[in-house]
């Protein structure tokens, strides 16, 4: 294939790209068009909807929303969730990734372990929530935030441990070593050397894990009544006059800036090639 | 004060076992060379000593104290990884200074210390670099300046050089040995290259399928190899050994090949008619055309590769080939016979079953 031959492919596969994208973005791009919209227009507005162009905009539905208290409490009830059960399964999780990296297990062995973890993702979470429910209630944590954190944590840890496990097991071992001969312990060579080198992978894990904590409904929807988070917020749009697209879209808007500003945020960190001369080459 | 002391170590990896029996005992101050072929179980004695694997059976003594259980933080060891393993996220002067850091040393000496040793091997415009922005060399004397930082009891060094071009190889010998002149850390040296084992070492332990062939001195495994393994292991080109039998004839000993040339061998060998034996000598240890003995033989040249002022020649004794390092001459260019007898002082006689030397 020559050169000319390619980069026209190329520009075909950046076009059917574009096209899919526009596709799956368009529901997102009609709530942020939808939340400038007043009310009457949400269905009357020609075009894709660009404001200044297809309708005037109106920041009327942000400050109608904004000055609820309850979605004060939802975006700050969801964010501690979601930051602290990150966390949590980060402090828990990169030792147990870590372990099972380096160490053999014999029973069960290693291979079962990763499988656990992983499995409790393709778990379906209605299998699990009953018996939460039951147990939260035993233990006084319904409707907690505590409650919800150790729900949250348990489901996304997997990411992390798979994740980082795999980020581990392509270092060179020797770093870890040369670190123990140099005087580390093993907690300090995995403190000091293998976590500082695997900064990519773990930014990149705690994003799809806040993400998750940060969207889920199920289990908040089940587990909690008087705290809720934004997804059951967003779902609250609905009362006895129908849908309020208008609010709902302000809501949604909400609930995606916070994990798109962390994704931003995270970009500078998952970077390639921090192990770049380790070894010799 | 630091002797190292190897006594009767077994290593098993799950069930295959990789190392048999090996005993070493290492003088304070000395530099021991291990030599053997790729996966001869270099590198794994060598991480025991550090205490990076675990030992199956024997001891391992520091100074006459027994370090098997202890961890490698607490040996006070420092070593030189094949591969160098430079902290890639730290710069070159945290990487030398990484091991005083673990040890709490106070910041200002620390900086005294990591300037030194950058100093002594020439990397002081280097310090706030990263090692992924070092070259292969440059990445090698980081890994040295992070062990010699530290002085410890025993220098582990594991291929240092071998990935570095022939002449940086050379200087990088020379820059370890006057290195250990001037500290005289005990140092285990482990290398394939067994120039690099004639030139540096005050020991060479050569180290075969996880067994020790043969432990001494440069001049003696050169001069006396203990079994045809040694033999053809130390000394480049390798020593040319040649599978016949003893005859006597004329009231002299002859050891006679394969194809029936006859070769003098020493009176007082003790050796008796009829044995079969190994008959070895050193491409570098025979007397040609004029300077050959009248039992000289008659050869045809193969090939033959100029070195300079020598020339390796090479040519069949029956179907065996061997090597000559002579001095350059027109006579010996392929196809022209020439004469050529072993000296007769430098003859290595080996058992031909058991390959030790008689
Ligand atoms: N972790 C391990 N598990 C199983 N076998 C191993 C392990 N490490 C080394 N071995 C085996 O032990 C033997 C000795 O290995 P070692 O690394 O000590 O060789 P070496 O002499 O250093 O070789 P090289 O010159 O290639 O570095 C080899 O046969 C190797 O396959
Ligand atoms: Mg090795």
């Amino acid at each position: 294939m020559n050169k000319n031959q390619g980069s026209l492919l190329t520009s075909i596969y950046t076009i059917i790209a574009l096209g899919i994208t526009m596709i799956f973005f368009f529901p997102l791009w009609w709530s942020f068009s939808n939340s400038l919209r007043i009310p009457k227009e949400t269905f009357t507005v020609t075009g894709v909807g660009i404001p200044f162009i297809n309708f005037t905009p109106t920041l009327g539905n942000w400050t109608h929303q904004l000055s609820f208290p309850e979605a004060h409490i939802a975006l700050y009830n969801s964010s501690f969730i979601a930051v602290i059960s990150t966390a949590l399964a980060i402090v828990v999780g990169l030792p147990a990734a870590y372990a099972l990296a380096r160490f053999r297990f014999r029973f069960p062995p290693n291979k079962d372990i990763t499988i656990w973890f992983i499995s409790q993702r393709v778990l379906p979470p209605a299998a699990a929530v009953v018996p939460f429910f039951v147990l939260w209630n035993m233990l006084g944590i319904y409707d907690t935030k505590f409650g919800m954190i150790i729900v949250q944590t348990t489901f996304i840890m997997p990411f992390v441990v798979v994740i980082v496990r795999q980020t581990f097991l392509d270092l060179p071992i020797e770093l870890e070593e040369a670190a123990m001969v140099d005087g580390a312990t093993h907690i300090g060579a995995f403190l000091k050397v293998a976590v500082p080198l695997s900064v990519p992978a773990i930014a990149a894990a705690s994003l799809i894990m806040f993400t998750f904590a940060w969207n889920d409904y199920f289990f908040v929807s089940v587990l909690m009544m008087k705290n809720f988070t934004l997804p059951i917020y967003i779902a609250g749009g609905v009362d006895s006059r129908g849908v309020q697209f208008w609010f709902i879209a302000v809501r949604t808007m909400i609930a995606v800036i916070l994990p798109l500003i962390l994704c931003l945020l995270a970009q500078r960190y998952i970077v390639r090639g921090l192990t770049l001369g380790a070894v010799k080459g | 004060m630091a002797d190292l002391t190897i006594d009767n170590v077994n290593k098993f990896y799950d069930k295959t076992q990789v190392l048999f029996d090996v005993s070493l005992s290492i003088k304070d101050g000395e530099f021991i060379v291990l030599v053997g072929p790729s996966g001869c179980g270099k590198s794994t004695l060598l991480r025991m000593i550090a205490g990076l694997e675990d030992i199956n059976s024997g001891e391992i003594s520091l100074g006459g104290k027994v370090i098997n259980q202890l961890a490698p933080r607490d040996r006070d060891v420092s070593m030189v990884f094949q591969n160098y393993a430079l902290y890639p996220h730290l710069s070159v002067a945290k990487n030398i200074g990484f091991s005083l850091r673990m040890r709490k040393v106070e910041k200002s000496i620390i900086d005294k210390k990591v300037a030194d040793a950058a100093e002594m091997l020439g990397l002081t415009h280097l310090l706030s670099r990263l090692p992924r922005n070092l070259s292969g060399g440059e990445r090698q004397r980081v890994a040295m300046g992070r062990a010699i930082v530290r002085d410890p009891e025993v220098f582990l060094f594991d291929e240092p050089l071998s990935n570095l071009d022939a002449k940086l190889r050379v200087m990088m010998r020379n820059q370890i040995k006057e290195i250990h002149y001037e500290v005289k850390t005990t140092t285990v040296y482990v290398t394939h290259d067994q120039i690099e084992a004639m030139t540096m070492a005050d020991k060479i332990v050569v180290l075969n399928g996880g067994i020790v062939e043969q432990v001494g001195s440069p001049d003696e495994l050169y001069d006396q190899p203990n079994n045809t393994f040694v033999a053809s292991f130390i000394g480049s080109p390798s020593m040319n050994q040649i599978h016949g039998k003893v005859v006597s004839e004329k009231g002299k000993k002859y050891f006679q090949s394969k194809d029936n040339s006859l070769f003098l061998l020493p009176e007082n060998a003790n050796i008796s008619e009829g044995q079969e034996i190994i008959y070895g000598f050193r491409p570098e240890h025979v007397d040609i055309n004029q300077s050959a003995s009248e039992d000289a033989i008659n050869l045809k040249v193969k090939v033959d590769q100029p070195t300079g002022s020598q020339s390796l020649v090479f040519a069949n004794v029956g179907d065996q080939e061997i090597c000559l390092d002579v001095p350059k001459s027109h006579l010996l260019k392929p196809g022209n016979e020439f004469k050529m007898s072993p000296q007769l002082d430098n003859i290595h006689i080996f058992d031909s079953e058991t390959g030790k030397r008689i």
